[in-house]
C-alpha cells in the first residue's frame, strides 16, 4: 500500500509565510492547532551511516524516533531515556536490532540540536473534512545561510487532488521544495557533513600509470585517512577512529614493503621504523577498546556468583585505557610525529620526480603489481604443502602474514582483475582475517587481564570475589579461544589447500602494451 | 494485526458509536483502519467521509489489491477509514458468488497487515453470510449489549451459532451498552448476565454526549476527552487490550 505523500518546502525568512496561509484560505478552511515550542536532537555515527541510508535517528518528547527521509514517515518510535551511545543500550528490541546492523560498534554522536516552534494546520474542505495537513516549523538557527522556515505538506489518504492543488499554491509563491538539487542545504540543516568520512579503499588507479604515480596516489589516499582520524582519536568520540587509523597504516606498510625494491632503501627503512612505532604506541589502546566493546556480552556469560564483581574488572580496564589514550594523544600532538609526517608527505610528493633517475619507478603499475601479487600466490601454493593438521605456529604465522599482505595488495590493485574474481577472493581473505583477528583478540585479552591481575595482586589490592571474577573472565576467554582456534585453522587450511586464489594468475591479462 | 468487529444482530445498540470511539482511541497509539460495512454508513458519516464514486461491493470482493484506493484519511493522523456505500446492501450476494465465501473477508484484510496494526469493523445488524465472514475475519467480536431480557436471547443465539460452526467462543467479548443505572431492571440484568457470561467489566452508560456525536460528527473521545462518555470508552478499550495481552502471554 502506498504511503500518503509528504513534501518538504523551505523559506529564508517568514515573509511569504503569511501570504501562503492567506492564499490557502482562498480555497480551503484552515484550522490551526496551538503553537508548540520543541527541541529535537539528531544523532548519527561519525561516518553518518544512518544518514547515508536516508534515515534520521532523533530524540524528541522523551522518545527515540527513526525517520525515513525519503517518505518522512517515522519507522520506529520508542519512549526511552536520552543517554545512549551504542546500539545495545536501546531498550526497544526492534530499534536495537536495526541499529546493530547499520552501526555495529560505532558510537552515536549528537549531530545537531534544533529548537523550533511547530504549528499544525488542518486544511479542510467545505464539508469541514480534513483533506491535507501542513506543518510549519520555525527554526531557531543562527546560520543565516540556512533556511529558518520549513513546511511539511502531508497528503490525507484519498484526497490526492487537494494535495496537488496545495503543492501548486506553495510553489507558485516561490517557496522551494527540498529535492536532490539542494540536498546539501538539507544535509547541513540536519547537522550532517556534506562529504562524510569513508574508510573504503577506493583509489582511482589506471593500468597505464607509472609505479611512482600509482604509489603516490595510494599513499596520499591512505595518509589522508590517517590525518582525518587523528582528531577523532584525540577527542575520543568513537573507537572506530583509532581502528581506521591503524588499518590505514597497515595498508601503507604492506604496500610499501611490497614495493620496496622500487624505493631507495634508506628511505624505506626510515619510514618503516616510523610506522612500526605508531602502531606499537597504539597497540594496547586498541586492545583495550576491543575488550571494553565486548564488556556487556562478556559480563552476560560470566557465572552469576561473580557477575557483579566484574564491574571491578572493567573499571580497572577503563582506568588503564585512560592512561593509554593519554599516551596516544600526546604522541599525536608531539613535534616528533609532526616532523615524521611532514617528511613522509614530502617523500610521497617527490616520488614522481624520482622516476627520472630510478627506472623501476617508471614502470607500468599493472605489470609491477601483477608480478608482486603473482609472487604472493606462488608462495602460498608452495607453502601449502607444509600446512598439515598439526601445523607449527611458525608456519601458521608465515601463512597468515602472506594472506594478509595478499588481501591488502588485492584491495589496492583489484582494478587489474575481473571484478568478480577479485571480490570473491578478497571476501574469502577477509573472512579468514576476521577469524584470526578474533583469535588474536582473545589471546591478547587474556594476557592483559593476567597482567593487570598480577599488578593488583602484587600491591595486595585484590582478593575474594573480585579475584574470582578475574579468573572466571580469563577462563571464559580461554574457552572461547579454544573453540574458535580449531575451527579457524580448519577454515584456513581449506582455503589454502583449495588454491582458489590461484585463479588470479590465470585471470585474463590486460592487453600487452609497448 | 488485530481485528475487532463491533457486532450485534440487534440494531441500535451502540455498535457504531463504540466503533468510532475505539478506532479513535486505538489510533492514538497504533495505525488503525476503521471498516464501515454497514450500508447505512454511519461511521463514515461520523468522520465526514464520503465513499469514492466508484466504490461498490463488487470492488471490495474482487479487486482486493486495489482496495487501498478507496481508503480515506480521517481528520486524525493514524486513523483511516474504508467508507461504506449503499451498494454494500449487495455484499451478501457478492460474497455468495465468490469461492471460499466464508474466509473471503479475512483474506481481504490480510492485504492490510503491513499497513495497520489494528482494524475495527463496524458491522450491519443481521446474521447472514456477511456475518459469517466477519466471524472468520475478526480476532474478537465486541458485542454491545443492552441489559434486557431480549439481549440475552440474541447473545445465546450467537453462542449457539459459534458452537454449531465450531468457531472459538473466546472470540466473543460482550460488554454492556446504553446502561441506565436508575433503571432497576438494567442493574438486575447486569448482575444476572455477568454471572453467566464473560462480560467485560467496564460498561458504556446511557449519556447524552454520545447522542450528540451525530450533530458534531466527531468521536466524543476527541471532542470531550474529559467527559464521562469519553472516560467510559477509554476504560473499556483499555480493558479489552489488557485482556488480549493476558491471552497472548
Ligand atoms: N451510550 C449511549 N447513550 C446514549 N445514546 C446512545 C448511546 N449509544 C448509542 N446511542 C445513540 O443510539 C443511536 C444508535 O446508536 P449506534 O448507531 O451507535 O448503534 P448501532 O448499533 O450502530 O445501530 P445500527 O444497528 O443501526 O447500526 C444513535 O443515535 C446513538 O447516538
Ligand atoms: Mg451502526
Amino acid at each position: 500500500m502506498k504511503n500518503p505523500r509528504k513534501n518538504l518546502y523551505y523559506l529564508h525568512g517568514a515573509i511569504q509565510h503569511t501570504e501562503l496561509l492567506y492564499t490557502i484560505r482562498q480555497s480551503f478552511i484552515l484550522e490551526a492547532e496551538k503553537r508548540k515550542r520543541k527541541q529535537i536532537k539528531i544523532f548519527d555515527s561519525f561516518d553518518q551511516r544512518l544518514f547515508q541510508k536516508n534515515k534520521l535517528l532523533c530524540y524528541e518528547d522523551n522518545t527515540w524516533k527513526l525517520l525515513d527521509l525519503t517518505t518522512f514517515q517515522y519507522e520506529q518510535k520508542s519512549p526511552d531515556k536520552p543517554d545512549k551511545k551504542f546500539y545495545w543500550q536501546f531498550c526497544d528490541k526492534n530499534l536495537c536490532d536495526y541499529l546493530k546492523d547499520i552501526l555495529n560498534t560505532r558510537a552515536l554522536i549528537e549531530k545537531a540540536i534544533i529548537s523550533y516552534t511547530q504549528t499544525i494546520y488542518h486544511i479542510k474542505n467545505s464539508d469541514k473534512k480534513t483533506v491535507a495537513r501542513l506543518r510549519h516549523f520555525e527554526l531557531e538557527i543562527s546560520d543565516l545561510s540556512l533556511p529558518d522556515n520549513i513546511f511539511l505538506l502531508e497528503e490525507v489518504r484519498g484526497y490526492q487532488k487537494s494535495f496537488d492543488k496545495l503543492g501548486l499554491i506553495i510553489t507558485d509563491l516561490a517557496i522551494n521544495e527540498f529535492s536532490e538539487n539542494n540536498k546539501s542545504l538539507f544535509t547541513r540543516l540536519l547537522g550532517m557533513d556534506i562529504e562524510p568520512y569513508s574508510n573504503s579503499f577506493s583509489v582511482n588507479l589506471k593500468p597505464e600509470m607509472s609505479a611512482a604515480t600509482a604509489i603516490r596516489e595510494i599513499m596520499v589516499f591512505l595518509t589522508n585517512i590517517m590525518r582525518k582520524n587523528e582528531e577523532g582519536i584525540s577527542l575520543d568520540i568513537d573507537t572506530e577512529f583509532l581502528h581506521d587509523y591503524r588499518v590505514a597504516i597497515r595498508r601503507v606498510r604492506t604496500i610499501l614493503s611490497e614495493m620496496k625494491s622500487l624505493i631507495p632503501n634508506d628511505q624505506y627503512e626510515y619510514f618503516k621504523t616510523f610506522f612500526i612505532k605508531v602502531l606499537k604506541i597504539s597497540n594496547v589502546l586498541r586492545d583495550l577498546d576491543v575488550l571494553l566493546l565486548k564488556k556487556d556480552s562478556y559480563r552476560d556469560l560470566l557465572p552469576l556468583a561473580v557477575k557483579d564483581n566484574s564491574n571491578f574488572i572493567f573499571k580497572t580496564i577503563s582506568k588503564k585505557r585512560t592512561v593509554e589514550l593519554k599516551k596516544v594523544k600526546n604522541f599525536l600532538k608531539s613535534t616528533e610525529y609532526e616532523q615524521y609526517l611532514w617528511e613522509w608527505q614530502d617523500f610521497i610528493n617527490r616520488l614522481e620526480g624520482m622516476q627520472i633517475n630510478n627506472e623501476p619507478l617508471s614502470r607500468y603499475i599493472d605489470i609491477v603489481a601483477r608480478q608482486r601479487i603473482e609472487k604472493k600466490i606462488n608462495t602460498l601454493q608452495k607453502k601449502k604443502f607444509k600446512f598439515k593438521k598439526d601445523v607449527s605456529p611458525q608456519v601458521l604465522h608465515e601463512l597468515r602474514i602472506e594472506t594478509k599482505k595478499l588481501k591488502y595488495m588485492l584491495e589496492a590493485f583489484r582494478f587489474l582483475y575481473p571484478e568478480n574474481t577479485a571480490m570473491s577472493i578478497i571476501n574469502n581473505l577477509k573472512k579468514i582475517q576476521d577469524r584470526f583477528g578474533l583469535l588474536h583478540d582473545l589471546l591478547v585479552q587474556q594476557n592483559l587481564l593476567d597482567l593487570y591481575f598480577n599488578e593488583l595482586d602484587a600491591k595486595g589490592k585484590i582478593a575474594g570475589k573480585e579475584a574470582a571474577a578475574f579468573g572466571a573472565l580469563i577462563n571464559l576467554l580461554n574457552q572461547q579461544y579454544q573453540s574458535a582456534h580449531r575451527k579457524s585453522i580448519n577454515k584456513f587450511h581449506k582455503f589454502i589447500k583449495s588454491g582458489d586464489y590461484a585463479r588470479l594468475n590465470h585471470a585474463e591479462m590486460i592487453e600487452e602494451r609497448l | 494485526m488485530s481485528v475487532f468487529a463491533l457486532y450485534n444482530i440487534k440494531g441500535g445498540v451502540g455498535k457504531t458509536s463504540a466503533a468510532v470511539n475505539f478506532a479513535w482511541l486505538s489510533a492514538q497509539q497504533d495505525k488503525t483502519l476503521l471498516i464501515d460495512l454497514d450500508p447505512q454508513s454511519a461511521s463514515s458519516f461520523y468522520f465526514r467521509v464520503r465513499a469514492a464514486k466508484k466504490h461498490s461491493s463488487k470492488k471490495l470482493i474482487k479487486k482486493t489489491k486495489s482496495l487501498d484506493k478507496f481508503i480515506r484519511g480521517t481528520d486524525f493522523p493514524g486513523l483511516d477509514i474504508l467508507p461504506a456505500d449503499l451498494s454494500y446492501r449487495n455484499l451478501d450476494l457478492e460474497l455468495k458468488k465468490s469461492k471460499n465465501s466464508r474466509s473471503r473477508l479475512r483474506r481481504i484484510l490480510n492485504n492490510f497487515k503491513e499497513e495497520y496494526t489494528v482494524i475495527i469493523i463496524d458491522c450491519p445488524p443481521n446474521i447472514t453470510l456477511v456475518s459469517e465472514n466477519i466471524f472468520q475475519a475478526a480476532d474478537y467480536l465486541l458485542i454491545p449489549t443492552i441489559p434486557t431480557y431480549l439481549s440475552e436471547l440474541t447473545l445465546i443465539k450467537l453462542i449457539d451459532f459459534f458452537t454449531e460452526e465450531n468457531i472459538s467462543q473466546k472470540k466473543i467479548q460482550p460488554f454492556f451498552s446504553m446502561v441506565e443505572k436508575r433503571k432497576k431492571l438494567h442493574l438486575q440484568k447486569i448482575d444476572e448476565l455477568s454471572e453467566k457470561y464473560h462480560f467485560l467489566i467496564n460498561h458504556i452508560p446511557y449519556l447524552s454526549d454520545i447522542e450528540k456525536m451525530g450533530e458534531e460528527r466527531m468521536p466524543v473521545c476527541s471532542q470531550r476527552p474529559a467527559s464521562p462518555a469519553a472516560q467510559a470508552y477509554k476504560n473499556l478499550w483499555e480493558e479489552i487490550n489488557k485482556r488480549i495481552k493476558n491471552k497472548d502471554n
